[in-house]
């Protein structure tokens, strides 16, 4: 038996470099106190395209921070044109007793195109826990237009049309989760970001309020902890069109790079706007994030923040929702062959959890805005 | 249950739109649906388009139009491109209640022989038809472009010669692209000039049993309406040019709701008129089972409020007509 996640969210937002970093928390924090986290996911190919691995998303976090980088550069990798799915496995110590976490990554691609509605309206039936990553800088310092078209609120919105909550009887949850929040944190503003959420996300937000037995959190997360954003630039490319070719530029004559170098242009050199960043039909353009890495904070290089409080929130969620519905067929199951946790063993857990004080409420900007009990 | 539930129809409502080319119908009904969806949020009841039906296309319409007029050019507004049909659904707690279909008709349609057919035909089946004005064409220099765009004479003809196609329905006389008479404060001027320039078709209602309302509405916000510039491309002598109405433009549809709640009202209220007058011994057994199995008070609640919210004496809203079904 499964709990099963659904994490959605605008293209190259960050949603597996979260997973990763969650999962890298859950593994060698505060949670590894009550359970053994191992990623039992089952990695895939479709097509001509192969899962990454979490570990190499979180390495590609920690290189741009394992020694002292002054360079402006861009963190955001090519996007997927795929749904993956991603297993935690929570296991009592000295046991074999375990339960599992499915978070499944639906592409932010399959917003755009208007291909995959079937899958996501699907998905989203099927699914009792939405994560909506949201891209923080976009959220905070461009239009409403732009942060729409980027997060995809008003698809999101519409596929949450979809949420099956058994009229009435299933409690649900949203949690908005904004990334690469660095900067306001760093700023103390972190408040602001949490504020800008209700407003950008108030459609869905109000449609979801009116559904019962649902709970809405935002609970914003630091995946690296010192990359902060810095600027928007206009996106072009340099020579090429693959991910290295990215650049911005600075003058008529020099161009930054997407790992930061920077170039003067020659003769031969051709500069054209990235397709990739080209929105619609308009020929309006996103601009791309730029980020830099944060070499005088008090606690230099690789510190994510929170990640792991989303998948504890999610996990208190789910206990609850067993408790209450009596559905403990989530969590645990007669499995011929298989140890599984019972639910008292569940619920001291949680009890023991809880007693910690580990899980984050009221601070660092999470927030309930509603809860289903 | 299940042959129950395949026997038990979900009913489609239908909206047929008519209105000459290029006046923004796709862009309407954009903002429709944009509108739709905030006004709905939080009563519970949902409004999406059809997954697999072209309709999906207005969310990424809708983003380019946002992006468009917040860039401050109004000569970027994108083209509507080709869609003449599309499907919604409307809904509570993730059961859909009704579909909603609307069909597009170029005004061109009522008067060519070999298409006039679609349109008697599936207005036949429509609950509700929106006239689409292109308001700048009805106001501007005495409104002497108005036959050449909105062609009020032929849709006044078509509606007149074809009494039994809009028997029991609602028409809606829509202004469109009223901006700039809305913040001048001059919208009552519109619906004045519409039931003017339609005084036959509101005639024609009165003795029908067609009920009729002015129904103005916003479909950008952003932008207004500017100057009337000379064109000699389409066959149409003038076209209205633009401006962005404030400093910060943002798409800020208005009164694009209104629509959508009269054609759920209307239709709540032909679906009582109808018990009395159902022909046929399936149909009266489909709609007992309709009953039955789907009566729903929080869908009841949530037309009620829509009640609430229904425009029909200001901002330029104006009942010209009721009849025996839509009793105001």
């Amino acid at each position: 038996m499964a709990l099963k996640v659904l994490m959605v969210g605008g293209r190259r937002c960050g949603k597996t470099s979260a997973l990763a970093v969650m999962f890298e928390q859950m593994i060698s924090g505060a949670t590894n106190e009550f359970f053994t986290v191992s990623d039992s996911t089952k990695y895939e190919t479709k097509g001509n395209e192969t899962q990454d691995t979490l570990t190499k998303k979180s390495t590609e976090l920690k290189m741009f921070l394992e020694k002292p980088n002054t360079k402006t550069f861009l963190v955001d990798s090519d996007p997927t044109n795929n749904d993956w799915k991603y297993k935690c496995k929570l296991q009592i110590p000295g046991t074999h007793k375990a339960l599992e976490i499915v978070y499944t990554d639906v592409p932010g691609e399959w917003f755009r195109s208007g291909t995959y509605d079937e899958e996501i309206n699907r998905y989203v039936a099927e699914h009792d826990v939405f994560v909506v990553m949201v891209d923080t800088p976009y959220l905070m310092e461009t239009s409403e237009s732009m942060c729409d078209a980027v997060n995809c609120i008003s698809d999101i919105h519409t596929a949450f049309t979809h949420i099956n909550n058994n009229e009435g009887k299933s409690a649900k949850m949203v949690v908005f989760v904004p990334i690469k929040c660095e900067k306001w944190v760093k700023e103390g503003r972190i408040k602001e970001v949490t504020d800008k959420i209700k407003v950008a996300y108030r459609t869905p937000i109000k449609a979801l309020m009116a559904y019962e037995k649902m709970t809405i959190c935002i609970l914003p997360i630091e995946t690296a902890g010192n990359i902060l954003f810095r600027e928007y630039k206009e996106a072009f490319l340099l020579n090429g069109n693959s991910p290295k070719d990215r650049c911005c530029q600075l003058s008529d004559k020099m161009v930054r790079m997407a790992d930061g170098s920077t170039k003067m242009l020659r003769e031969n050199d051709v500069i054209n706007p990235d397709p990739d960043a080209v929105m619609g039909t308009l020929g309006i353009m996103r601009p791309y994030a730029w980020y830099y890495a944060n070499n005088k904070s008090e606690t230099p290089g690789y510190v994510p923040r929170n990640c792991d409080q989303l998948a504890l929130h999610i996990l208190k969620f789910y206990v609850q929702k067993c408790q209450m519905e009596d559905a403990w067929g989530i969590i645990i199951g007669t499995i011929f062959g298989r140890w599984v946790i019972t639910k008292e063993e569940m619920l001291r857990k949680m009890a023991e959890i809880n007693a910690a004080n580990i899980i984050k409420n009221d601070v660092d900007g999470i927030e309930y805005l509603k809860k289903a009990y | 249950m299940a042959f129950l539930d395949n026997f038990i129809k979900t009913p489609t409502l239908r909206i047929c739109m008519l209105g000459p080319r290029a006046v923004g119908k796709t862009t309407v009904l954009t903002s429709v649906f944009a509108d739709t969806q905030n006004d709905l949020a939080g009563t519970g009841l949902f409004f999406r388009y059809k997954t697999g039906s072209a309709s999906d296309r207005l969310i990424n319409y809708k983003k380019q139009l946002q992006l468009c007029i917040e860039c401050g050019d109004p000569g970027k507004l994108p083209a509507s491109g080709d869609i003449s049909q599309f499907d919604f659904e409307v809904g509570y707690a993730n059961k859909v209640k009704t579909n909603v279909l609307v069909k597009d008709y170029p005004g061109e349609y009522l008067f060519d022989e070999s298409k006039k057919h679609y349109v008697t035909e599936f207005l036949s089946e429509s609950n509700v038809v929106l006239i689409a004005i292109d308001t700048p064409y009805l106001m501007e220099e005495g409104g002497k472009f108005n036959s050449e765009k909105n062609k009020p004479e032929i849709v006044t003809s078509f509606v007149k010669n074809n009494p039994d196609s809009f028997a029991n329905k609602l028409i809606l006389l829509v202004p469109l692209k009223c901006e700039r008479y809305a913040h001048d404060k001059r919208i009552d001027e519109v619906s004045k000039r519409v039931k003017e320039v339609y005084s036959d078709l509101i005639t024609f209602c009165k003795e029908k049993n067609v009920a009729c309302v002015v129904a103005p509405i916003l479909t950008l916000g952003g932008i207004e309406f500017d100057v009337m510039k000379s064109n000699d491309f389409a066959g149409i002598s003038t076209v209205p040019a633009y401006r962005m109405y404030e400093k910060d433009p943002k798409y800020k549809p208005r009164f694009c709701v209104q629509p959508m709640y009269y054609l759920m009202l209307y239709a709540a209220y032909y679906s009582e008129w109808s018990k009395d007058h159902l022909t046929g011994f399936l149909e009266k057994i489909q709609d007992m089972l309709a009953r039955l199995f789907t009566s729903d008070e929080n869908f009841k609640t949530a037309l009620r409020e829509m009640r609430k919210n229904l425009l029909t004496d200001k901002f330029g809203y104006e009942i010209v007509t009721t009849n025996s079904i839509f009793k105001f």
